[in-house]
């Protein structure tokens, strides 16, 4: 049931993605199964599933692309920046498509000090997952 | 005159704004290095053509709120800001405006790093507060940023590709400069209560802008010194940037196989007898022109609009970048 919620859910991703940016989607399956069960945890309704699911592989793939190394001499430079840049806007824009305004604004915190954290060179740069974790943990404390 | 005392728009509140975001952040260490990074790149100042053009969209709205217009014009010209920086990287530039580039100072991965601070920080500061028009859902970051990078792919795309189409020329235009100048009116003047059609008209008035804007810049690789566009002369055509002056030159057989020969391996010195030919074939006359007839459309829309006083302050823009000299 879960491996074809994933399916549909990147399915529908690529489909967001511009033809021109030849981005493919290749989240390791593993991270997603991960990503589902916390979601269920969380209290979340089966049908919000695909799309959150959708929104969180976009941030994380957004965030992949721009993590180190970082290199001048990295003939992929260039494209990663671009890609990772590309991904963030679709997260947010996906995000709304998804009526999860609220989701982005809560996250929006986690999602700066991330950036924060790598430009400061600190290790142990806050969990996505985790991140979700709470604000969905606090949005069913809400309802 | 400054554009901007034409326009009546205070820059010094505006740049203020931007400082105020990045100092009013408690995740921010103070004195730290991302926070002088971030406080030099907004020293180091710009046009700030995208907060004008946020205050100058939000006069045609008959309920602005000052500081929320502030804080947009702000973070308009962060995201501006975070494309250069991350631009600079893309195109390898040591430097902006003449002075040595973020990453060339602090390395790039902390310059992508501190690219994507502005973009978040400009999410959370406007997530919850961005006014939704009737039907859809937009975000000025996503909108904004979304369009600028199809433009970086289109031009990676196209990049010594002598067989682009004009279409295909402006398409990458509109993405990559015109877009976010016309979301800047657009979302400036949703901001101030400004009813949709009227919003979505600013946001046609401001893509001829930026279309016009970006021809100029484009004739400005010919026409303007190194000082005064802050890197050689003919960079663009060194780069593989098929420009509109390019486009019209290739049209001539004999300057069109000069041309052809221009690819990545290209020295500066052995294109410079190209770059007087293309001056003095008619090709810049015929972007000239091109550029002129994109800010008429611009000047009819302004004129459409003359029930708004603020219509005047459109025509303002039209004339400035009718004038622009670098």
């Amino acid at each position: 049931m879960n491996d074809i919620m994933i399916r549909e859910a990147l399915d529908r991703l690529q489909g967001e993605i511009d033809p021109i940016t030849r981005i493919r989607l290749h989240p390791e399956k593993a991270v997603l199964f991960e990503a589902l069960a916390v979601f269920e945890r969380c209290g979340v309704e089966k049908p919000r599933l695909p799309g959150l699911l959708a929104v969180y592989a976009l941030l994380a793939e957004a965030l992949a692309r721009h993590s180190q190394p970082l290199e001048l001499d990295d003939p992929e430079l260039t494209r990663r920046i671009l890609d990772g840049d590309y991904l963030y806007s679709l997260y947010i824009r996906y995000a709304l498509k998804c009526m999860e305004e609220p989701l982005l604004r809560e996250l929006s915190p986690f999602v700066k000090k991330i950036q924060i954290a790598r430009a400061l060179g600190q290790n142990g740069e806050p969990s996505l997952l985790s991140a979700f974790e709470q604000v969905l943990l606090r949005q069913k404390e809400a309802r | 005159m400054g554009l901007h005392k034409k326009l009546r728009v205070d820059l010094r509140r505006i740049n203020r704004e931007m400082k105020r975001i990045v100092k009013y952040d408690n995740d921010v260490p103070p004195n730290s290095e991302l926070e002088r990074a971030l406080l030099q790149t907004i020293d180091a100042g710009g046009k700030r053509l995208r907060p004008m053009l946020v205050t100058v969209g939000s006069r045609f709205g008959d309920r602005p709120d000052e500081h929320r217009i502030v804080q947009l014009a702000a973070a308009a010209e962060f995201i501006h800001t975070a494309s250069l920086i991350h631009d600079d990287l893309i195109d390898r530039s040591p430097l902006r405006r003449g002075e040595p580039s973020l990453h060339t100072l602090i390395g790039p991965a902390k310059a992508v790093y501190v690219g994507n601070y502005m973009s978040a920080r400009v999410v959370e500061l406007l997530s919850g507060a961005e006014p939704q028009p009737g039907s859809g859902r937009q975000s000025f970051t996503a909108v904004a940023t979304a369009e600028l990078c199809l433009g970086e792919y289109e031009q990676l795309e196209h990049a010594y590709d002598y067989e682009l189409s004009l279409d295909d020329y402006l398409l990458k235009s509109r993405h990559k400069t015109a877009h976010l100048m016309a979301v800047s009116l657009e979302f400036g003047a949703r901001a101030a209560g400004a009813p949709e059609p009227l919003s979505r008209r600013l946001y046609a008035f401001g893509e001829h802008l930026g279309l016009s804007f970006q021809i100029r810049d484009d004739l400005l690789d010919f026409t303007a010194s190194d000082e005064q566009l802050g890197k050689p002369a003919g960079s663009d055509l060194l780069g593989g940037q098929v420009t509109l002056p390019v486009l019209y030159a290739l049209e001539d057989p004999a300057l069109a196989a000069e041309i052809r020969r221009v690819g990545p391996n290209t020295k500066p010195e052995d294109i410079r007898p190209l770059l007087d030919k293309i001056r003095a074939s008619g090709a810049l006359k015929r972007a000239e022109a091109f550029c002129e007839s994109e800010l008429e459309r611009a000047r009819e829309i302004a004129r459409s609009l003359r029930d708004y006083a603020a219509h005047e302050d459109l025509l303002t823009l039209t004339d400035y970048f009718g004038e622009r000299k670098f």
